[in-house]
């Protein structure tokens, strides 16, 4: 399903509120095992059928169990030897519980928190587990849409548009981690067929023979990198030629094409863009 | 003197009542005990008569807070080197998750 963490700040971010939501029982863990579950003056000891020294030994002052072996051994308590009296034996139980929920805090907490904040709310990293985010992750593999610039020399003008570069095949767009390709599967990597609409002009010509703003362009497109490309191809427009002594051209109103060259950005490519189409997909 | 400390606990009725608790077990000698509550940056002291081993629970009430978040709340004894330390969100009130 394509787990992937959104970005190492978000990481960082669900990691911290995990850790920050079980340092305090952690803490309060440790010191309850060693100030009160361990103080012979509550002779839990007793309660477990041990002795003193089977906890702490005199002579290192180390406790004998690990944590996880003190908690197994005082599910089994009878608080009937650690005292006759009743009250007393209720103040004992009440330190043990508390020292066994706060372990349950402990180790649950580190779990249910690292749950919470990886695979569901709003700081979810699973961007990639949603089924419309899976669809923009495979569909950038095989194809990209682009924003930029293009000159046609002969119009002299330079119009904006937009453009679906297709691959030929499937693409790796992540840098590094990857081994060298060869020659051909370099090209194939980089090259795509370009398909797009000129949108408006941008250099302020103010007589386009371009018919209307929209021209349709086709062509190759170049990636230079992860982000960027150069495309080149035809643009395909109707023309609108001024009248000359009041006569109106022939080719007035014909279907022309021009070379074009020009630079782009692929917008997919970009994360904060990808997530932002995920969600505009799922909605 | 005191021997040990448990159960260090904080209650809030959310109605301006705020309060800590401990278990605290008195040695053989028995006597009037001094006991200091840290809560958070506020100091409560209060003075406790113990039976000999005796265990009981000692509650003081306090007026700090912690602004939702948990903060060191430590107990200590005159004449004695036992300590308890806890982080405890004073704030909490019962049903607060």
């Amino acid at each position: 399903m394509g787990l992937t963490p959104k970005n190492p700040d978000d990481l960082k971010t669900a990691l911290g509120t995990a850790l920050t939501n079980t340092i305090a029982p952690i803490f309060n863990l440790n010191e309850e095992k060693i100030k009160s579950v361990l103080n012979p003056i509550f002779h839990v000891a007793e309660g477990l059928g041990l002795s003193q020294d089977d906890l702490v030994p005199k002579d290192s002052k180390t406790p004998t169990l690990t944590t996880q072996a003190l908690i197994d051994k005082l599910k089994t308590i009878d608080y009937t030897k650690v005292s006759g009296d009743k009250g007393t034996q209720g103040l004992v139980k009440g330190i043990v519980d508390q020292f066994l929920m706060h372990y349950q805090q402990a180790t649950e907490g580190l779990n249910n928190g690292l749950q919470a904040v990886l695979l569901t709310g709003s700081t979810s990293l699973a961007v990639g587990s949603d089924q419309a985010t899976d669809v923009v992750c495979d569909l950038q593999k095989y194809a990209g849409f682009d924003v930029g610039a293009l000159y046609a020399p002969r119009l002299n003008e330079l119009r904006s548009f937009a453009m679906v570069h297709i691959y030929f095949g499937p693409v790796q767009l992540k840098t590094g981690g990857t081994p060298s390709p060869g020659p051909g599967e370099w090209l194939r990597q980089r090259t795509s067929l370009a398909f797009g609409m000129a949108l408006k002009d941008i250099s302020g010509a103010t007589q386009s023979k371009i018919s209307g703003e929209n021209a349709f362009i086709y062509g190759l497109g170049f990636r230079l990198n992860k982000y960027f490309r150069l495309t080149a191809g035809g643009m395909l427009y109707r023309t609108t030629l001024p009248a000359v002594n009041g006569s109106t051209s022939p080719a007035n109103g014909s279907l022309r094409q021009e070379f074009f060259i020009g630079p782009s950005i692929d917008v997919t490519a970009i994360s904060a863009l990808q997530s932002i189409f995920a969600k505009a997909k799922s909605n | 003197m005191i021997a040990g400390f448990g159960n260090l606990q904080s209650f809030n009725d959310g109605h301006g009542n705020k309060s800590v608790s401990v278990v605290a077990a008195e040695d053989a000698a028995g006597g009037m005990e001094t006991l200091t509550f840290v809560i958070f940056n506020q100091t409560v002291t209060t003075q406790v008569n113990f039976t000999p081993n005796q265990m009981q629970t000692v509650t003081v009430r306090h007026t700090a807070s912690s602004g939702g978040t948990e903060v060191l709340v430590q107990v200590s004894a005159a004449n004695s080197t036992q300590t308890l330390n806890a982080l405890l969100d004073i704030d909490k009130v019962p049903g607060d998750s």
